[in-house]
């Protein structure tokens, strides 16, 4: 009986192919606001796809970054490279004093003494001090400026021509 | 039901904009009766209407053809699906009112062959909007209770006790009707 009953309603139903009476939509209407929605619809989608794009490449960017610097730290510009930089340049300016230590000898001796208090002072500064001649470089690439602030010095007095002391004839008695 | 020839849909697919123009005026008018059985707001009704002639044309080329048929069912399967999104979206109760009792009265299959379709259709609207959705996708589409169970996500046997109570309150509406009828006959 029901089986007979929902056939019946469902092919009166079905049948139903006509708008109800009395609603009468404008057609051409409906179709060219189903178009405009459609088109703006498939910009959306565009715009959307443009930003994924963007949001991915930027991050692949961000990543092969990170990874260039993880796994190529020489590259990084590290405190040690700008020491050796500096080094470099702060190598020996040598004055007139130097061609002749002997007889400037006071006046190096004071400067020594000058840069040995200021020996916590970055090597940066000591670049016009002449009397900081030469920086072990391979030391500093192995300890920071800071653990090893004070430079060596190398005496100019060694590099001094050796004159021999005249011969004192007087003799204690 | 309508049909369609497979060049007709592959125009369609292509964008043509004359062929989707023609599928559309076609369609309006049934696929508005398929709405209006599930959503009884005029104005909500023509929203789903448009939205699923959107996913149509949006989906088009998804379809496959399996005769002059499948197109029809396809596009109306659409419209059932809008409609019950909107039905989920308004948050319907599809659940059963335990305090409601039922008792089925056998309706005379005369008098509904005898009914106005318009008629009917109305007295259908006239259902509660959980009854009215659970005897049109059992009756009128076809679906068994799984399916509707899944698409409502409510249990098997609340989608049959649905049943059985949209049918015996439609069969009181007929047989009042029938009076009615009877009345007028005298």
């Amino acid at each position: 009986m029901k089986n007979i009953e929902d056939k019946a309603i469902s092919e009166k139903l079905g049948g139903l192919d006509t708008l109800p009476q009395g609603y009468e939509p404008n057609l051409d209407s409906k179709w060219e606001l189903l178009e405009a929605s459609m088109s703006k619809r498939k910009d959306f989608s565009k715009r959307l796809v443009y930003v994924w794009i963007s949001i991915a490449a930027s991050l692949l960017i961000l990543c092969s970054l990170g990874m260039s610097l993880y796994f190529n730290p020489d590259k990084e510009i590290t405190p040690q490279n700008n020491v050796n930089s500096l080094a470099t340049k702060a190598l020996p300016n040598y004055s007139a004093e130097h061609k002749n230590p002997v007889e400037n000898s006071d006046k190096i001796q004071t400067r020594i003494r000058f840069s040995r208090n200021a020996s916590h002072v970055s090597i940066a500064r000591n670049t016009n001090q002449p009397l900081v001649a030469q920086i072990n470089t391979d030391l500093l690439k192995k300890d920071s400026v800071v653990e090893n602030p004070e430079p060596e010095i190398i005496n100019p007095f060694l590099s001094a021509e050796v004159v021999p002391a005249k011969k004192n004839k007087q003799r204690y008695v | 039901m309508k049909y369609f020839k497979e060049q007709f849909i592959k125009e369609c697919s292509q964008g043509e904009k004359l062929a989707q123009k023609e599928l559309f005026e076609n369609l309006y008018a049934p696929m508005f009766r398929v709405c209006l059985r599930y959503i009884n707001h005029v104005a909500e009704m023509e929203d789903t209407v448009m939205l699923g002639f959107m996913k149509v044309f949006q989906n088009i080329e998804k379809f496959r053809f399996e005769g002059e048929h499948s197109f029809f069912v396809w596009i109306r399967q659409i419209m059932v699906n809008e409609s019950l999104m909107l039905l989920r979206k308004r948050k319907t109760n599809f659940m059963l009112s335990l305090d409601e009792t039922f008792h089925e009265t056998p309706a005379d299959n005369e008098i509904i062959c005898n009914m106005n379709t318009e008629e009917l259709n109305t007295l259908i609207m006239e259902l509660p909007t959980g009854y009215r959705t659970v005897f049109n996708l059992y009756v009128v589409e076809g679906y068994d209770h799984k399916e509707i169970a899944k698409m409502l996500n409510i249990s098997e046997n609340t989608s049959r006790t649905q049943l059985s109570k949209a049918r015996n309150k439609l069969q009181g509406q007929i047989k009042q009707k029938e009076v009615l009828y009877e009345k007028h006959r005298r």
